[in-house]
């Protein structure tokens, strides 16, 4: 198949751009239209992003392609650029899927209207900027700009304790973009070549290596903003505050694509730019994902409001990812990917099935919850069918990521495997147990449950979840579909880097 | 790695490797079907599973003739995905074990559909084609688990098997006790299947593929260490699936289910995926012949202690429960013993591989057929199941009486129905491997022993159930199941009846010659007997009679002691009475076990962190904590194993004086209670809440320290909380400004 049509100057930038103007009128237009001017800016992101999704795909290659090279700030060496590849072809593809789903299933919201609709097309724009972006100042104000909509929308439309999650979201990620920047200035300066081009960076880091501190220090740096992002633990107590608060549609976006931009920044920019340091940071990386895996883990046991239990399981998933980063090896960075996008479709799903719950029910908590599936059959068997898929059911995608993390892990770490495998029964265990006192069993009728006006998932909510559901299964059973493009970046910038 | 490669394999012609695939195939589109349009068809849409299934049963019949006509492997395979230099495969392995064993599953699974059409008619369509889909879909899955030609797909089908089962334990969920069961089984499986995964890891990593032909014909280029670590880690998978000991807590309870659930899962099919697995990794085992050693030691365990609880069951299913457990642990023993006797014979003689997959193969018959009369009892019986409340019922349901009967003759092994033959081949072989490692002689007196206990609680359970006289209305007012019930249990019955013939009829050269022959290719090609030469050899064997013996003993036991069968009411109270013995008892061995334990966790903790030291430094450091501790390790060790050997042979004298040893089987040793659920409800949820506590109030509670302990935080929440774009905006603006003057004016005067 011929794709070269859309090889054309300024792909990307266009279709920021044409998001963006066509995001206005859901602010500024008549209420009763926001969203549908919202769901309409979604669709030139949609279209060109699977357009370059399947491309990459079917061309699979490591190197960028539908690149725009503009010059911005010639005397700074900042420029427009925009690429995708392997690594951010599926990242963007998910982001523009996201928005007009999460569009979709907030479709009845009714207060304010056009702030509501407005910031997730917006939202979706500044996302889109940060994962095609090759230029790390434009990088950084995309990265910027994604806090302010999601900071909105966890601060206007969330839950009793608002105020205090989206402040403390707002600062904690702000305070680790500022230090990323520090980061970003130093690799800047170090590397003298007066540009912030990534691709430059990355090829002139590998080739001429970096003094030894610098290199320690700066990757130390770098990773640090990106790990409160991930979020790893133990940066990661704003996590479960904003996911409990926000919005569904917040939660969908923040758990499916926004904490990707932590590791998308570690496997774009911190490890490629500085592998020497990244190497000898490798350990550290070890402990701390096995760390967050299993202490996020049992976190989850924990947990009474199932929100807050899927952002816990959030910390652990998004550690497997620490872990594989670790492993420098095609099998732990290709599986990294995949785990990226995995968890990003069936978290998304997750957070969907509570807010559904929360409609439903009008309560998360566990404690109060039970035997509601015979009143909720529709919502329990998907919300059972997600928790499965995220614990790793083969057949879904959950599976091949953890697989192939795994196999790295014992390529890399040999018998180290034995600690973080335990967290395959811990995460069964607490999903199972979650789903068993929530759902299933006798109706325990608490006494502040509306048992007579209990009703199943609506169809606005009901179908979102279950395209999302839909592709856990695809990718799940076809894995070359995503594994194809994954796996030729994962060579290509092991080999830049000179370990593989 | 993978240098060598296997003798080349032929393909499946284009026809044949459509047909193939329709095998999985079918099932999975049958429980799509269903389960979206099921509710508007008969019986939940059962008519498609049926169509589906009996599909496969033709398709698998076509295979299995030509394999019975002495065809030779064929396989079908397409690359799946590929990661660097791992290649991954969707393929098909049609040898005599994969397509022997598929076909079995096939007619067994069509006979116990059809017999759910009216065993499950009460329920309604809605939640009726809940059932028939996850069933559909299970049947793809031990198909798949079983055609499949490398580790990774059958992995996949053996966990989707795990999905369905756990559906289907819990299809009454709103009832506790299944939603319980049903989350039990998966999570004991899943421990098994960890083993599992990380097992098929190291294969993959050392060969560089994971096709079962591939790997048998490289086993050579790899170390004997990493090959036993990996068997042994594949034998877990098998321990957890086929609940063998210690894993064996979840299949009893698995009976919340339906009947016919039971009868296909936990009876005839997904159990037998774990002897099936270590049977089709047999040549891995080969290598280091100690693994048949521990496979047999688990087998032989399993069977004696489950046997011993099902003597005391007084639920008819629990009966059966026990009972495949048990059958299941002579299986193992089969295949360990085979083993041994295979490595060290000079003839390496297959005869243990093949005793256990005719085991395998009668066994399947009989107990399906023994749980699928048990719900037609239970039917019967208006969904009572306790064996007090029957008697009787063998003038109210002669059908089901007399093809039990068959079943339960075959089980405890009387000639010349199936159980007898393959049995006698598991004890025989047992005894042989006991010249090569004197613990076989024990196992296969542990065996005989099981073989006794067996023929006494099969009928025990047919005299309480079926002889005397009605003892509750129910037993009473009891009637006949239907045709499509009672058919399939005649023709199960004809199979329970003559299955194990083969091994003596010359029937494509006898279930000998057809069942070894997949591994001639990787083990060399071990001898096998004639089938007349087998009969003449075990009806000269005295031990044949000995087995013989022992069941007729149990028959006549079991008459005795269920005439004076004890007063329900009177009943109940001296089961409750031991549970404080018990309590004692694993008080005492947990004691015994807490001390060296601490001991083995604070040294295991320094050795970590000693290794871990090593791994950043580069230095001897672990090393030198596990020289200096391992004697101490082994003497702790061994004063902990005198401290549980000594609580617990004095408890048992107690349990025995106080006449409860009978409860104490009957509530399965307490292992549950004592053991799992504290592990499984206190142990995880304290670390659980403990990290929570810590998570909230240190780490989180660090972070809100910092944040009040800023000064601007007053000033700064204050503007940002009043929620306007503008005033926000304005902030933005002004550190985009500040950061932009900050670019332009102050970096370039930095001299780095």
């Amino acid at each position: 198949m011929d794709f070269s049509v859309l090889e054309i100057d300024g792909l990307i930038p266009y279709t920021l751009l044409a998001t963006l103007l066509l995001g206005l009128p859901a602010f500024f237009g008549p209420e009763q239209n926001a969203k549908k001017w919202a769901l309409f800016s979604t669709v030139p992101a949609f279209l060109v992003t699977t357009w370059m999704f399947v491309d990459v795909g079917i061309n699979a290659g490591g190197g960028y392609r539908y690149v725009t090279n503009w010059t911005w700030v010639e005397s700074l060496g900042i420029s427009l650029s925009f690429g995708v590849d392997g690594l951010s072809a599926s990242l963007a593809w998910l982001t523009a899927l996201l928005t007009p789903l999460v569009i979709l299933y907030s479709w009845k919201e009714g207060h304010r209207q056009n702030l509501f609709f407005g910031l997730l097309a917006i939202l979706n724009v500044t996302v889109l900027g940060v994962f095609t972006t090759l230029d790390l100042f434009v990088f950084y104000i995309f990265w910027e700009f994604v806090l302010i909509p999601m900071y909105f929308l966890i601060a206007i439309w969330g839950g009793p304790n608002r105020k205090y999650a989206s402040f403390k979201f707002f600062v904690y990620t702000g305070a680790a973009s500022l230090v990323m920047l520090l980061g970003f200035m130093a690799v800047y300066f170090g590397a003298g070549l007066q540009t912030f081009h990534i691709p430059t960076l990355v090829t002139a880091g590998s080739q001429f290596g970096w003094a030894k501190e610098f290199g320690l220090i700066t990757f130390g740096v770098l990773a640090l903003g990106f790990l409160v992002k991930l979020p790893a633990v133990p940066f990661h107590t704003w996590l479960p505050d904003a996911h409990v608060q926000a919005p569904t549609a917040g939660s969908v976006m923040l758990a499916g694509v926004l904490l990707k931009m932590g590791s998308y920044g570690l496997m774009r920019i911190a490890f490629p730019m500085l592998p020497e340091a990244a190497m000898a940071y490798q350990w550290v990386f070890f402990v701390l994902g096995s760390v967050a895996v299993l202490y996020g883990a049992f976190l989850c046991l924990a947990q009474d409001d199932l929100k807050s239990l899927i952002a816990y399981s959030s910390v652990s998933h998004m550690g497997m990812i620490t872990i594989a980063l670790a492993t420098f090896n095609d099998l732990g960075w290709a599986g990294a990917a995949y785990m990226n996008v995995a968890h990003g479709i069936i978290a998304a799903g997750m957070f969907m099935a509570a807010g559904s719950l929360q409609h439903s029910t009008g309560t998360r908590l566990i404690s109060r919850l039970g035997g509601i599936a015979q009143k909720t059959p529709r919502l329990a068997g998907l919300t059972a069918a997600l928790f499965l898929a995220s614990l790793g059911l083969p057949g879904m995608m959950g599976f091949i990521a953890e697989f192939s993390i795994f196999a790295a892990i014992w390529e890399a770490f040999g018998w180290w495997i034995m600690v973080p495998i335990w967290s395959v029964l811990i995460t069964a265990g607490y999903y199972l147990w979650a789903l068993q006192r929530a759902f299933y069993g006798s109706e325990r009728r608490h006494r502040d449950v509306d048992w007579e006006h209990m009703h199943d998932i609506n169809d606005t909510e009901r179908w979102p979840t279950v395209a999302l559901l839909i592709l856990a299964i695809i990718f799940g059973v076809l894995p070359a579909l995503l594994l194809g493009q994954m796996d030729a970046w994962s060579q290509s910038i092991l080999h830049l880097m000179g370990v593989a | 790695m993978a240098e060598g490669h296997a003798t080349e394999l032929a393909q499946l012609s284009g026809t044949d490797a459509v047909l193939a695939i329709l095998v999985v195939a079918l099932p999975i589109v049958a429980s799509l079907v269903v389960f979206l349009q099921g509710k508007k068809h008969w019986r939940g849409g059962a008519a498609f599973v049926l169509a589906a299934v009996g599909a496969t049963v033709l398709i698998m019949g076509r295979f299995l003739l030509r394999t019975l006509q002495g065809g030779e492997p064929v396989g079908w395979s397409v690359e799946w995905f590929s990661i660097g230099q791992y290649h991954f495969e969707f393929g098909f392995l049609l040898d005599n074990l994969s397509v022997w064993l598929a076909s079995l599953v096939s007619l067994l699974a069509f006979l116990i559909v059809l017999f759910s059409t009216h065993y499950m008619h009460e329920e309604p369509n809605a939640k009726l084609r809940r059932y028939y889909a996850a069933k559909s879909l299970f049947i793809a899955g031990m198909l798949g688990t079983v055609l499949m030609d490398n580790f990774l797909l059958m992995f996949i089908f053996w966990e989707i098997m795990g999905l369905c089962s756990y559906l289907l334990i819990g299809y009454w969920y709103h009832k506790d006790s299944a939603a319980t069961a049903a989350k039990k089984a998966f999570l004991t499986t899943r421990l098994g299947d960890i083993l599992l995964m990380v097992g098929i890891i190291l294969l993959m990593v050392e060969f560089h593929t994971l096709s079962y032909r591939e790997i048998f014909a490289n086993l050579d280029q790899a170390s004997k260490g990493m090959l036993y670590a990996a068997g042994l880690l594949i034998f877990g998978g098998a321990v957890g699936k086929s609940a063998q000991f210690p894993l064996d807590l979840w299949l009893p309870d698995a009976m919340e289910g339906p009947t016919t659930v039971s009868a296909l899962i936990h009876a005839a099919t997904m159990v037998k995926a774990g002897v099936f697995l270590v049977a089709r990794s047999f040549p891995i085992y080969v290598e280091n012949p100690e693994s048949f050693v521990i496979i047999g030691v688990i087998g032989g365990i399993t069977a004696l202690y489950t046997a011993s609880m099902a003597l005391v069951a007084l639920d008819i299913k629990r009966v059966l429960a026990f009972s495949t457990l048990s059958q299941l642990g002579y299986m193992f023993l089969a295949l360990g013993a085979g083993g041994i006797y295979y490595v060290n014979s000079a003839d390496h003689s297959g005869v243990g591989f093949t005793a256990a997959m005719l085991h395998l193969m009668n066994h399947a018959f009989f107990k399906a057929l023994l749980f699928l009369g048990s719900a037609s009892v239970i039917l019967g019986m208006h969904h009572h199941q306790d064996l007090r409340d029957m008697g009787g019922l063998r003038h109210k349901m002669p059908k089901t009486y007399a093809t039990m009967m068959v079943g339960t003759l075959a089980i405890a092994g009387i000639i010349p129905f199936s159980g007898f033959w393959s049995k006698d081949e598991v004890l025989a072989t047992t005894f042989k491997a006991g010249s090569y490692d004197p613990v076989f002689t024990l196992l296969w007196v542990m065996g005989v022993l099981t073989a006794l206990m067996t023929a006494f609680y099969m009928f025990r359970m047919m005299f309480l159930a079926f002889h005397g006289t009605p003892r509750t209305e129910h037993a009473e007012h009891a009637h006949e199941s239907p045709g499509v019930m009672t058919g399939p249990l005649v023709v199960l019955a004809v199979f329970a009846a003559i299955a194990g013939l083969w091994l003596v009829t010359p029937l494509a050269g006898g279930f000998e010659a057809v069942i070894t022959s997949p591994y001639d290719e990787y083990l060399g090609h071990p001898h096998h007997a004639a089938p007349f030469d087998i009969l003449v050899g075990i009806m000269t064997e005295p031990k044949t009679y000995l087995s013989l013996g022992v069941a007729v003993l149990g028959i006549f036991l079991a008459r005795k002691y269920t005439k004076g069968l004890p007063d329900k009411e009177a009943d109940e109270p001296a089961m409750v009475e031991v549970e404080e013995h018990a309590q004692k008892l694993w008080m005492g061995i947990g004691l015994g076990a807490a001390i060296p334990a601490a001991v083995a966790v604070a040294l295991g903790i320094l050795w970590v962190l000693g290794a871990l030291g090593d791994a950043i430094t580069g230095g001897g450091a672990a090393a030198t904590v596990g020289g200096f501790f391992a004697p101490a390790l082994k003497l702790t060790g061994a004063i902990g194993a005198i401290i549980v050997l000594g609580v617990g042979l004095l408890t048992g004298i107690a349990l025995a004086r106080a006449n409860g040893l009978r409860a104490y089987a009957y509530h399965r040793y307490y292992v549950t209670q004592m053991v799992y659920e504290p592990l499984g409800n206190y142990v995880s949820v304290g670390i659980a809440t403990v990290s929570n506590l810590f998570d909230r109030r240190v780490i989180d509670g660090a972070v809100n320290g910092i944040g009040s302990l800023t000064l601007w935080k007053g000033a700064f929440l204050q503007r940002m909380q009043d929620g306007r774009i503008s005033s926000y905006l304005n902030t933005l603006a002004i550190g985009a400004a500040l950061l932009l003057a900050f670019l332009v004016l102050i970096v370039p005067e930095v001299r780095w």
